[in-house]
């Protein structure tokens, strides 16, 4: 299961970010009326379309200035393929 | 359906293609076509197998694409021996999508048969080049612009949208992607389970526009494709062509279980239809009495619609027998060419799919006993390549296959002598070539002295008759002595649902399939002679059944009775009752256990008025009827 923690601007995923696990994700950060602007991405085992897609709308809210910390290579490779490698910044 | 279950449905059908255009491609009138078709069903398989990561899949998918490919270049020729290896390729895709249906963990392909294929099409190529170097155009590269609009049900229904673009760019080179995700909805309407993704894929490529779209075959119904040439980069602006294919017929994959459902559903609604109908009269409103009438046929109509979806083709069963005949004519060291007509007449599915085993059964028996071999053809004066003929046609509300060749046929004193030893018939008796005939249905009968492997344990045709008449059909044979053998079958379109005849015998209500009802008379009493069981109907005679008779219904036979003549298979009988009592829709529910043995009972249904009705099975009593007339005058 997806574990989801934001600390003030920084969010925190840890499992897979999928269709299986989004709507968890997106409803935890509207419970908490959260918007964070960066997402620590050390524990995020990999993600889908729909992953992809989420982490879309989080930056949109940021006006594209949405930060990815620590990914992985296959993170980095999938966010590539949707056409987000710009926000991977380390 | 799952991912997965859509992945098994589809690839089952692409085999099918795969292995029934295969098995036709030696006497196809457009070899190249057919060889089209191959490759598409090879390479529509590869790309839906990558998509959910089944590998071994992929690989013989390849495997067998890489050397069709070859074919269609004309680098490479495809004989027996390629024919012979692309049909194992078939084999083990089966065996690997049957292994992915039983839910395995880790596919392994068959490594030989990988390696052979390869080696078809990459050895041969070479061997093929250096020898003459036929050099037939490869087609052209083109830079193609594919524009994808993603389905808003994409990523529910368990694909993932990126491995589609993933995919489409292996079918060429110097991919460009971009995504677009401007079509994402506000934050207060956004639902992350739904796919909002747009991507353009721009990429050089020798396959046709119809490979690239197949690429998306799993998710047509939703996702929008739009192929076309890539804007030109200076002055000409060109439109991309969109409407160079004709608009193709939406389809819409359902699971059988829901149909079912919706048929079960009608058949409710049929029933209280018919409840509301003989209220509505037994009250004589006008007003309800004509919106019944409405409702009725609406009803009507629901029910034809709903019936016709399950209503699928009998070739799709058809073209497994190339494969089977082919096998056993090369087992059995015959010469057997396979014909099909009819192949597009729609029956219910549930029908065809208990159809197989019974048609299995018959071809195996024609192939090994019915047909000679091709000396022994050749001695009596046929040629020595023999025909089997699968046909299929619409007769009355039922359908008739016939399985038939033109082998030596039954030997008819060779099975009363076999019958006589098994002790199933006396041995004095005296038998007409009918009953003769008859005899091969009677359970344990086998005229052959050795079991070999395909037939001969005398457990075939009584399974076969029992397997059509659990369908409400029959089974007949037609035997001429050194021509050939039919065996024809005959089924009813569908098992749910029928046009009635009401008829009333005793206090009970009967109904009869109105599709085989001919005409209604009145019982001419002065010319019935119950000793012969005929009666004269306009200069015709036609045996009759008393059903009061048959079905020992107690009580006093009116003094006027009527009959329903009935006809099947050809063969007219009349059907004696007491009262006729109009035609209506019967849902046909299955008999329990306890009654299912019942002779000329073919199922029961619920009549308007809340009563059990019993459905005739007009088969059975018309056999009854006849063999009686023919007893009576022997």
């Amino acid at each position: 299961m997806l574990k989801v923690d934001v600390d003030g601007s920084l969010l925190r995923l840890e499992g897979r970010l999928d269709v299986r696990s989004v709507m968890h994700a997106h409803q935890t950060l509207q419970q908490l009326g959260a918007s964070p602007g960066r997402l620590d991405a050390r524990g995020l085992e990999g993600l889908d379309t729909a992953g992809a897609q989420w982490l879309f709308v989080l930056a949109r809210r940021h006006g594209g200035s949405f930060e990815i910390l620590n990914a992985s290579k296959p993170v980095v490779a999938t966010l590539t393929a949707a056409g987000f490698e710009r926000w991977v910044v380390r | 359906m799952s991912g997965h279950g859509v992945f098994i449905e589809e690839a089952r059908e692409l085999l099918a293609r795969m292995e029934s255009s295969l098995q036709g491609f030696g006497d196809a009138s457009d070899p190249q076509e057919v060889l089209h078709e191959v490759f598409r069903a090879a390479h529509t398989l590869k790309g839906a197998a990558g998509v959910f990561g089944f590998d071994a899949i992929v690989q013989f998918a390849h495997g067998a694409e890489a050397l069709l490919d070859k074919a269609r270049d004309g680098v490479v020729q495809l004989g027996t021996v390629e024919i012979e290896t692309l049909l194992a390729a078939h084999d083990e895709l089966v065996r690997l999508v049957e292994a992915v249906e039983a839910g395995a963990e880790v596919l392994e392909g068959d490594g030989a048969l990988a390696q052979r294929l390869l080696e078809l099409s990459e050895g041969r190529a070479r061997k093929a080049k250096k020898a003459k170097a036929p050099k037939k155009k490869a087609p052209p590269t083109q830079r193609r612009l594919v524009e994808v609009r993603f389905g808003a049900p994409v990523m529910k229904e368990g694909f993932d949208p990126l491995d589609f673009l993933h995919c489409l760019e292996q079918c060429g080179r110097n991919a460009t992607r971009v995504c677009d995700w401007s079509a994402v909805p506000p934050d207060a309407t956004y639902d992350p389970e739904q796919c909002f993704l747009r991507a353009t894929v721009e990429l050089d490529t020798e396959a046709s526009d119809e490979v690239l779209r197949s690429v998306f075959d799993f998710i047509l119904d939703s996702t929008t494709v739009t192929i076309g040439a890539p804007p030109a980069k200076a002055a000409e602006p060109e439109k991309p062509k969109q409407k160079e294919e004709a608009p193709a017929e939406k389809l819409v994959k359902v699971p059988a279980t829901r149909l079912d459902m919706l048929i079960d559903l009608v058949g409710e609604l049929v029933i209280a239809s018919a409840a509301s109908e003989a209220a509505t009269t037994r009250a004589d409103a006008l007003a309800a009495r004509e919106a019944q009438a409405t409702v009725t046929h609406l009803v009507s109509t629901i029910r034809d619609t709903a019936l016709s979806l399950r209503m699928v083709p009998i070739g799709e069963t058809f073209s497994r027998f190339h494969r089977l005949v082919r096998d056993v004519s090369k087992q059995l060291s015959k010469d057997i060419a396979l014909e099909v007509k009819g192949a597009e007449t729609e029956l219910d599915k549930s029908i065809v799919e208990r159809l197989v085993d019974p048609l299995t059964h018959i071809v195996r028996n024609s192939l090994d006993h019915g047909v000679e071999t091709p000396d022994a053809r050749v001695a009596a004066g046929k040629p020595a390549k023999a025909t089997l003929t699968l046909s299929a046609f619409h007769e009355g509300g039922s359908i008739v296959v016939d399985v038939r060749d033109d082998g030596r046929g039954l030997d008819r004193p060779r099975i009363l002598r076999k019958a006589i030893e098994k002790r199933l018939v006396p041995s004095d008796v005296q038998l007409s070539d009918e009953a003769i005939d008859e005899l091969i249905f009677v359970p344990g009968f086998s005229s052959v002295d050795q079991v070999s492997e395909l037939s001969g344990r005398g457990v075939g045709m009584d399974v076969v008759r029992r397997s059509i008449e659990d369908l409400r059909g029959t089974v007949q044979v037609l035997s001429t002595t050194g021509k050939g053998l039919t065996v024809r079958l005959r089924v009813p379109l569908t098992l749910a649902i029928i046009d009635g005849f009401q008829v009333g015998v005793g206090t009970r209500t009967w109904v009869v399939p109105l599709k085989v009802v001919h005409e209604c008379v009145d019982l001419p009493v002065v010319l019935e002679s119950e000793l012969h069981h005929r009666l004269d109907l306009r200069g015709e005679v036609v045996p009759f059944v008393r059903l009061r008779d048959f079905f020992s219904v107690s009580g006093e036979r009116p003094s006027r009775e009527c009959v329903v003549v009935v006809e099947d298979g050809g063969r007219r009988v009349g059907l004696v009752v007491d009262r006729l009592l109009g035609a209506s829709q019967a849902v046909i529910k299955p008999l329990g256990p306890l009654f299912q043995n019942m002779e000329g009972i073919g199922g029961a249904t619920l009549l308007g008025t809340g009563e059990v009705g019993f459905v005739v099975d007009v088969a059975q009593v018309v056999r009854r009827a006849t063999s009686l007339a023919h007893r009576v005058s022997a």
